[in-house]
């Protein structure tokens, strides 16, 4: 493949050392534009930090990060290209869902030429919660305005981490859904999923996290063979699902 | 945006009020037209004394005092995400206050200010250290509440080995709480420092508006946490130790402001800084005026005590809601 070639994300290396363990130390990875990239592991595998290292929210070292061979090398560069939701919840209790979701202009200095927020909030079916306090919402409607706040960046790339988190069903498929589209645009989406089905349903390819390295990736048939999910996960698969080893 | 600038408008009218009425009350009964005279310098030898080097001061020194614990108090419950945080509560006016009587014990009356101002930036230093740690609301308060306990012990020392009770009892009283001793001269140095502390808090705002979504996220908007980390402490060190200099310690201003505020502009950061600093000034100003007026004549009635006297009640109920919540 010619550089010309790669468009999405790339990076060449990460390395983030932790003195408790649970660091990521991996190489070349190339995250295609277009896709639903799901990252999978145990707990501890390292997903988030591997997600929080690319989007600058870490102190890690970083080689090679670029976006369709544009090399990426200041923050606000990269606070343009890479869009991240947190896994966490937090937000301005007392600021309304507007506000919140105008948070993700930050890094265009607050300037919104093309309405991008007006877009996502009917996008996300936020309109009814317009001028609601974010504090007086739900866990699920957090969720979907904090989605919105990431998709108001409308960076090309968007790192979402472990969106499902105490959500009921009905907003983890929402959300899932919602993510599909946005690869179906053109944007290169990475998740990370504790739900080895959920993530088999929704995502077009995986990667395979444990001990902080990679140790599969591609579709799910090549990734998530049965020695894969004996030994990175423990379990195995039935025809029902899957059960612990 | 209109009403932003509107709230700010009657922040600054209602500032300009009690200027004028601070300046025309007090215990020598001067007339609306002497005082003009007096602040032009127009007016007879003792007037224009009166106002010139005693009412002018006091009530620059009560804005700018006031201006600088509101700031400080908005930016760092911005900047902790825990509307707990205030210079008090955390230690701040402690170390500053050590700070100043450590200058005032050594006789190095001089250098009240900068070691008023090291004091504060000490202070801020460790628990903005703590803050990064994630050490929760809970933590950072205790941490708040350690060192300022630390400064107050070490404040007490240098009182307990005080060389006689004359210089006892001028710590005590400048620990209590007064823009009595405020005068021209210090206010040249005082104002500019406030100013420049109040000018990297208000810059702060739009990050701290990121903050509130969490570090994480923050960071991935280009936030720089450790420049907005360094702005918070510089500008706070700057205010809190340029209004103990002047005015020793004054409680609770910085904790409750920014809490009425935030009914009155929203919880926006940019917008709760200044309009907390607009109203600190107003609060302090009219406060320190009730009080001179209110107090007997050779007892005055130390501001300290009053801020506080007011202060403690809210603190309480703010503790209150936040267990019953």
């Amino acid at each position: 493949m010619t550089e010309a070639a790669i468009t999405g994300l790339s990076v060449d290396r990460i390395v983030k050392d932790y003195p408790s363990g649970g660091g990521v130390d991996v190489g070349a990875i190339q995250f295609e534009a277009g896709k639903l990239i799901a990252l999978i592991g145990p707990n501890g595998a390292g997903k988030s930090t591997l997600i929080k290292a690319l989007v600058g929210a870490l102190d890690a070292q970083i080689n090679g990060l670029s976006y369709s061979g544009t090399a990426i090398t200041d923050p606000r560069q990269r606070a343009r290209l890479l869009a991240y939701l947190s896994q966490t919840r937090t937000g301005p209790a007392l600021a309304s869902v507007r506000d919140v979701v105008a948070l993700g202009r930050f890094p265009f200095g607050g300037q919104d030429p093309e309405g991008r927020v007006a877009r996502v909030i009917e996008q996300l079916g936020l309109t009814a919660l317009t001028d609601r306090r974010f504090g007086t919402l739900s866990g699920g409607e957090q969720a979907r305005v904090l989605l919105g706040r990431a998709l108001a960046v409308d960076a090309p790339v968007l790192l979402v981490d472990e969106p499902t988190a105490s959500l009921d069903p009905h907003y983890v498929l929402r959300i899932l859904e919602a993510l599909r589209q946005e690869a179906q645009r053109g944007r290169t989406v990475i998740v990370s999923l504790h739900d080895l089905a959920l993530a088999q349903r929704y995502c077009d390819t995986a990667i395979v996290l444990s001990g902080g390295k990679i140790v599969a990736q591609g579709s799910f048939e090549t990734a998530l063979t049965p020695d894969i999910l004996r030994d990175v996960f423990r379990i195995r698969q039935t025809p029902n699902g899957y059960e612990p080893q | 945006m209109i009403r932003r600038i509107s709230i700010s408008f009657s922040l600054v009218g209602l500032a300009l009020v009690c200027l004028i009425a601070a300046l025309i009350v007090g215990p020598a009964s001067i007339s609306m037209s002497d005082a003009v005279a007096g602040l032009l310098g127009q007016a007879d030898s003792a007037t224009t004394a009166i106002m010139r080097e005693v009412r002018l001061p006091r009530a620059i020194g009560a804005l700018i005092v006031g201006a600088g614990l509101g700031a400080s108090g908005a930016a760092l419950q911005g900047f902790t995400r825990n509307d707990l945080a205030a210079p008090g509560l955390l230690g701040f006016s402690a170390c500053a206050a050590l700070g100043a009587v450590a200058a005032l014990y050594f006789g190095l009356n001089r250098f009240i200010l900068p070691a008023a101002i090291i004091g504060a930036l000490i202070g801020a230093g460790v628990i903005s250290v703590m803050a990064r740690r994630q050490v929760g609301a809970a933590g950072l308060i205790l941490a708040g509440i350690g060192i300022g306990a630390l400064a107050t012990a070490l404040t007490g020392l240098l009182m307990n080995l005080a060389p006689n009770p004359w210089a006892l009892s001028e710590l005590v009283y400048w620990l209590m709480g007064t823009l009595e001793n405020v005068d021209m001269a210090g206010l040249s140095v005082a104002v500019p420092l406030t100013l420049i502390g109040l000018v990297a808090l208000i810059l702060t705002g739009p990050a701290l508006r990121a903050l509130a979504l969490g570090e994480d996220t923050a960071a991935s908007l280009g936030v720089s946490l450790t420049r907005v980390q360094t702005s918070i402490v510089i500008g706070t060190a700057l205010c809190i130790g340029s209004g103990v200099a002047l005015a020793g310690a004054i409680g609770f201003v910085g904790l409750f402001v920014p809490h009425i505020m935030r009914r009155v502009t929203g919880p926006d950061p940019s917008k709760l800084i200044t309009s907390s600093a607009l109203a600190g000034g107003v609060f302090l100003l009219a406060t320190d005026t009730i009080a001179r007026l209110s107090a007997g004549p050779g007892t005055p009635l130390y501001l300290g005590i009053v801020t506080s006297l007011i202060g403690v009640p809210f603190f309480l109920y703010l503790a209150l809601r936040r267990t019953g919540s």
